[in-house]
């Protein structure tokens, strides 16, 4: 059993040799700034043509409580080496605050006149925090953290 | 029974439309058979769906596991490429597919660029990355979209559409005797060479009608701005999971649907076909039919 597998070993390794010496002029294409810089141009357009085709102020759909999956994938690590994480998990992050800001980059969609308590910035109640609290220190953490004050954002403007 | 045993006479159903003989030689003569919109649509066409199912699959490593619904089921994802660490220490490749577990080695799941799901040979770029691989997959998304929507409408407009590729009733009345000749890999000879045959206009329509734009729409029900414009993309398939499984499967799909094509490309007279393909002209026997 574990001959045979050494031997596929090999014969996957040379055969991924080819491969790679076949593949080096795509890699090399695939390297380049101006391919790259081409490619990027047609983010722009798919990004244009979505707005043009959808209303400006569309959101996505809403789900229930029910809809929160059971488990959470985080990338990386779901229990980071990082001190002032282990500390808050020791607690329970009973402690955990969120501090919710708007940062204003002038784009229509964030005019700061929509969401003034959010700019003075505004503690939460761990509670609610907590529940995006987990995947903080995870790469996904800003982008976790926009959707969330977005959603507080809502949320507090609607008081 | 033997279709090719038959001196093919220019008389049919319908007129063939295709130009006269540009050239006569001992036997056999040359005949336009693709037009060059369909030729330039036909290589653009192989760029971009390698390029396309090259950086998806690119895409596919970065959660290499397929679910259903709306939700993705970490727990037990009814399909997924894994790697997982041996009692002797060494990484296998592990394929699950509904719960059953198949060693894939050396190609699914580890392979020589060590832990992932498709090996490097088969995702554009060849290393690990996300965003270079949507890069890829959105640029050539918009060629292969505005490429498929000229020849679509091309045929529409045209003749191709109307004369090539639906077939007739008496294709479809003659479909086992083309399927049995197909599996003994008897092709047809002379005139009827010309024409695609009953089964290439059932493989190419259901590739042009259905898969490519079940394609499409499942790659854009995976977009989270047009789900939000239009939700009922996300309600034709189920979820953003079940549109996520179809998009790949409709991509198994297209590369069976190609291995097919390049294999009947290869046993039919593959100069012959990449000559018509290339240049538009296509041979056919004039003399005696050769099966």
């Amino acid at each position: 059993m574990l001959e045979t597998q050494s031997v596929d070993r090999r014969k996957f390794l040379a055969g991924a040799a080819g491969a790679a010496a076949l593949l080096g002029g795509c890699d090399r294409l695939a390297q380049s700034e101006t391919t790259k810089n081409v490619l990027a141009s047609a983010e722009t357009l798919t990004s244009d043509v979505q707005h043009l085709i959808s209303p400006e102020q569309v959101l996505a759909p809403e789900y229930t409580e029910a809809d929160l999956s059971r488990y959470f994938k985080p990338n990386g690590t779901a229990d980071p080496d990082n001190d002032d994480y282990q500390e808050m998990a020791a607690k329970g992050f009973a402690d955990w605050t969120l501090e919710v800001g708007v940062w204003s980059s002038g784009r229509r969609n964030l005019r700061s006149r929509s969401c003034a308590p959010c700019r003075r910035g505004r503690r939460l109640p761990a509670t609610t925090a907590s529940r995006a609290g987990v995947a903080l220190e995870s790469g996904r953490a800003l982008y976790l953290a926009r959707c969330f004050s977005a959603w507080v954002c809502r949320r507090v403007h609607a008081f | 029974m033997d279709e090719s045993d038959n001196i093919p006479s220019g008389a049919r159903d319908r007129p063939n439309g295709l130009s006269r003989p540009q050239r006569r030689a001992a036997g056999r003569r040359f005949v336009h058979r693709h037009s060059a919109l369909v030729r330039v649509a036909h290589w653009i066409n192989v760029v971009c769906l390698l390029v396309l199912l090259m950086s998806g699959l690119q895409i596919f490593n970065a959660y290499p596991a397929l679910s259903w619904g709306e939700v993705s089921d970490f727990s037990g994802p009814a399909f997924a490429i894994t790697a997982q660490k041996g009692k002797d220490g060494q990484f296998r490749g592990i394929t699950v597919i509904a719960g059953r577990q198949i060693d894939t080695t050396g190609v699914l799941g580890f392979s020589a660029a060590g832990a992932r799901a498709f090996p490097a040979w088969a995702t554009l770029p060849s290393w690990q990355s996300l965003a270079e691989g949507r890069l890829w997959q959105f640029a050539f998304a918009w060629v292969f979209v505005f490429n498929g929507f000229v020849y679509f409408l091309h045929g529409l407009l045209g003749r191709h559409l109307w004369r090539d590729l639906i077939p007739s009733r008496r294709d479809l009345g003659r479909i086992g005797h083309t399927a049995w000749d197909h599996l003994l890999l008897r092709f047809p000879a002379g005139e009827e060479a010309i024409r695609y045959n009953v089964l290439q206009q059932i493989s190419y329509l259901t590739v042009v009608l259905v898969l490519l734009p079940v394609m499409v729409i499942a790659g854009l029900a995976m977009s989270p701005r047009m789900d939000a414009a239009f939700p009922e993309l996300l309600g034709i398939f189920g979820g953003r999971q079940s549109a996520r499984t179809i998009h790949f499967i409709t991509a198994l799909a297209l590369v069976i649907f190609v291995c097919i094509h390049v294999f009947m490309v290869f046993i039919s007279g593959v100069w012959n076909n990449m000559r018509s393909m290339v240049t538009g002209r296509y041979a056919i026997e004039t003399g005696d039919a050769d099966a």
